[in-house]
């Protein structure tokens, strides 16, 4: 036997594209009849594998939690973004607002600086915060 | 079940079909790009897709290569944007390969799964439309008709392509160069 099949009429042979010619070849040769079983049955190994592999990633992605899908997570985003603008737009804060609820003891509007330090000393003199002093022995 | 009869449009049930096809697609768009979360998107997009274009489907090829169509667009779409993203590699996943058996010793065995993960290895350098057609066709086992309708190419460019595919294929796993 001379000359064996090339790969493109291996891979034709492996397509059922083969010439007359070639088929009468791969009849007689063992050799060539060989490789071309050998590559359609890795060809089946890969379909085997790729469709067990499939079948794997495919239960895990299904018993995964689904992830805010990504259209509706920008539409959210963007909707919250538009709301938070409009109510800023309509309720500006002040930039005077006064100061917030950890001061409110002491009216910061009508305490001057040396009142104001005279009671923050006062406070800081007290054995325990002023809510707690009710628990005191008397 | 071999697949669904699409004739009638009325008769789709989308239910079904999403339950039937949709492993299928998943297991088309992770061959193609290796990636389960993108597979995911795909398969999901893809019955999106299908749903919103349901009244528009006239029956002309089965059900498998209407969707096969979309997710092959899909796919393309994902590729072409993957590009850009070129901080964002997927990794190769690895094929499992414990199930590849027959009656044969473990030597031949062994050999039979090294020939396949060449062959998958090989399967990863094909051009974009080269790798689509040798999956449709050795993955998914649909035939050239089925291929050419699903991928909107004539009959003679998927045998073109595939064959091209296949030499490559070949090519890479023998060692030899490729043309």
């Amino acid at each position: 036997m001379t000359g064996h099949l090339d790969h493109d009429r291996i891979s034709l042979s492996v397509l059922g594209e083969a010439t007359d010619a070639d088929r009468a070849h791969l009849g007689a040769c063992p050799v060539c009849r060989a490789e071309v079983e050998q590559f359609e049955q890795a060809l089946r190994g890969v379909r085997g594998s790729v469709r067990e592999w499939g079948d794997r990633e495919f239960a895990i992605a299904s018993a995964a939690p689904k992830p805010l899908y990504r259209p509706t997570l920008t539409a959210g985003s963007m909707a919250v973004i538009a709301l938070l603008a409009l109510l800023a737009v309509r309720f500006p804060t002040s930039r005077t607002a006064p100061a917030p609820a950890v001061a409110s003891d002491y009216a910061v509007s009508d305490y001057n600086d040396a009142e104001l330090m005279a009671q923050v000393s006062a406070d800081l003199a007290r054995p325990v915060p002023k809510g707690l002093e009710v628990l005191l022995p008397r | 079940m071999t697949g669904f009869e699409c004739s009638d449009e009325s008769t789709l049930d989308f239910e079904r079909i999403v339950e039937f096809y949709r492993p299928r697609i998943f297991r088309f768009a992770l061959a193609s790009l290796r990636d389960r979360d993108s597979a995911e998107t795909i398969a999901q997009d893809c019955m999106l897709k299908a749903y919103s274009a349901a009244t528009g489907f006239r029956g002309d090829c089965s059900v498998q290569t209407w969707l096969m169509g979309i997710a092959v667009n899909l796919i393309r779409d994902h590729m072409r944007n993957r590009r850009l993203q070129f901080w964002k590699r997927t990794s190769g996943a690895p094929l499992p390969l414990e199930k590849i058996a027959g009656g044969e010793s473990p030597e031949s065995i062994a050999v039979l799964r090294q020939q396949v993960e060449s062959v998958w290895s090989a399967a990863e350098h094909l051009s974009e439309r080269q790798r689509t057609v040798f999956l449709l066709r050795f993955v998914e086992d649909m035939d050239i008709l089925e291929i050419a309708a699903a991928t909107g190419m004539k009959e003679g460019t998927v045998k073109t392509h595939l064959f091209r595919a296949l030499r490559t294929v070949r090519f890479r796993t023998q060692g030899a160069p490729a043309l």
